[in-house]
């Protein structure tokens, strides 16, 4: 049914990124809820995404025991679909987990990853995690960066700290955390897999932004020794 | 008509990409806000419309950037949204019908509303408006070039009606914050 029908690029982008805002500013104080949501989110695309491929490319029949097949697939046409471009690498470690990098992922090229834009000097934080210091649950400001990669000096009460981005959270928090919002495409590579049966978890990890790697397992990782069988 | 053929040109400056892959992002939206909201259909009608607003805000930007229109009046912006800003970012143009008397408010029709393309709403949603966010934008949009104004959802082929209908009233011009020079 596809006419060839077009909208503007950004509109889609506009989309997804309000999207993402409206699902985390509901669930302000769920982390859990917002990355719940916006994984469903992300799935329900990823499935809706994957049956039109399979509708336009009907000779792509896949085999459910062969799930790399099907993660070529998500490499290539999937990604081409939903993020412009292919992959840049695939591989797959020993426990059969697939391991998909892509040095440019789409989401993150318009975000800002300057800590001092993401965390200005002067904001109020709450401390979160243990093993930071202090309490999980301190509050105090932003007054300086260190030199380490997304690192803060934070004052709380008597003390200056040293902390990672990833385990502070700001008071007004005016921008969406990147890893927050990858729960999107993450669930969307799981959602494209799951409409050509192969069911997975995904997980992504923010190398250098933009550059993202998807950790992608199948459900049934074959034990290491299986009987007779040679695997490639 | 002068409008459509610069929403054409606007169009073909754009970025695109395939209209199915926009709409089936939206309707994993609506369906996850349904969800979320347990069934609260009146909230997401109130929530699709907020994001639409946010989108508006940030659509105005491009549109003005690569529209190359001229709007004085408010009835210039009819014709702007309907056959510009609906060509530009959808890919297809609505009509402006229907104006009050009065001049301040209008009907945009939109005969192939391309976000329903694989909808259908069944009977408990009757009280959804599916593409609301389209009305979001619009007020968001207009909004920013200081016509503040009431968009609404009048009918909806979805829903069984016999055309898709939006409703468009200003309520006020804004003024520029600082426009007052130093004497």
């Amino acid at each position: 049914m596809s006419q060839g029908k077009e909208v503007a690029e950004s509109l889609l982008d506009l989309l997804v990124t309000e999207a993402a805002y409206s699902i985390w500013r509901k669930h302000k104080d769920d982390k859990e809820a917002v990355a719940h949501s916006l994984e469903k989110l992300g799935f329900r695309i990823g499935v809706a995404m994957m049956e039109r491929l399979m509708k336009d490319k009907p000779i792509m029949a896949l085999q459910g025991e062969r799930p790399t097949d099907a993660i070529k697939l998500l490499c290539r046409d999937f990604w081409g679909l939903a993020f412009k471009k292919i992959t840049d690498r695939l591989r797959m470690n020993k426990q059969g987990i697939y391991i998909v990098l892509d040095k440019d992922f789409k989401w993150l090229r318009h975000i800002t990853h300057k800590v001092e834009e993401e965390y200005p000097l002067g904001s109020k934080v709450t401390i979160t995690g243990e093993g930071q210091g202090v309490p999980a649950g301190t509050k105090g400001t932003i007054i300086s960066y260190s030199a380490g990669h997304n690192t803060v000096e934070v004052e709380c009460e008597n003390q200056i700290v040293s902390v990672s981005t990833n385990n502070i959270m700001t008071d007004y928090p005016a921008r969406i955390n990147p890893k927050t919002l990858l729960h999107i495409p993450s669930g969307m590579l799981r959602g494209a897999l799951f409409a050509v049966d192969v069911p997975v978890t995904v997980e992504a990890t923010i190398l250098n932004p933009p550059s993202v790697e998807f950790t992608i397992a199948t459900r049934d990782l074959q034990p290491e020794c299986a009987e007779g069988s040679v695997r490639h | 008509m002068q409008k459509a053929r610069q929403g054409e040109r606007a169009f073909e400056k754009m970025e695109k990409i395939s209209a199915e892959l926009f709409v089936v992002t939206y309707g994993s939206l609506v369906m996850q806000l349904l969800e979320d909201s347990e069934g609260k259909v009146e909230e997401v009608n109130n929530e699709l419309y907020s994001i639409g607003y946010k989108i508006g805000v940030r659509l105005i930007d491009e549109y003005l950037a690569k529209s190359q229109t001229q709007c004085r009046t408010f009835r210039d912006t009819a014709e702007a949204i309907a056959k510009v800003g609906f060509k530009m970012f959808l890919g297809v143009t609505a009509d402006v019908r229907n104006w009050a008397e009065d001049g301040s408010s209008y009907s945009l029709i939109i005969d192939d509303n391309p976000l329903t393309m694989f909808a259908d709403l069944p009977d408990n949603l009757n009280n959804l408006w599916y593409s609301n966010s389209l009305c979001g934008v619009i007020a968001g949009a207009l909004e920013m070039v200081l016509w503040k104004c009431k968009v609404q959802f009048h009918k909806d082929q979805l829903r069984g009606h016999d055309c898709t209908e939006i409703r468009v009233s200003l309520v006020e011009q804004l003024k520029e914050e600082f426009q007052q020079e130093d004497d």
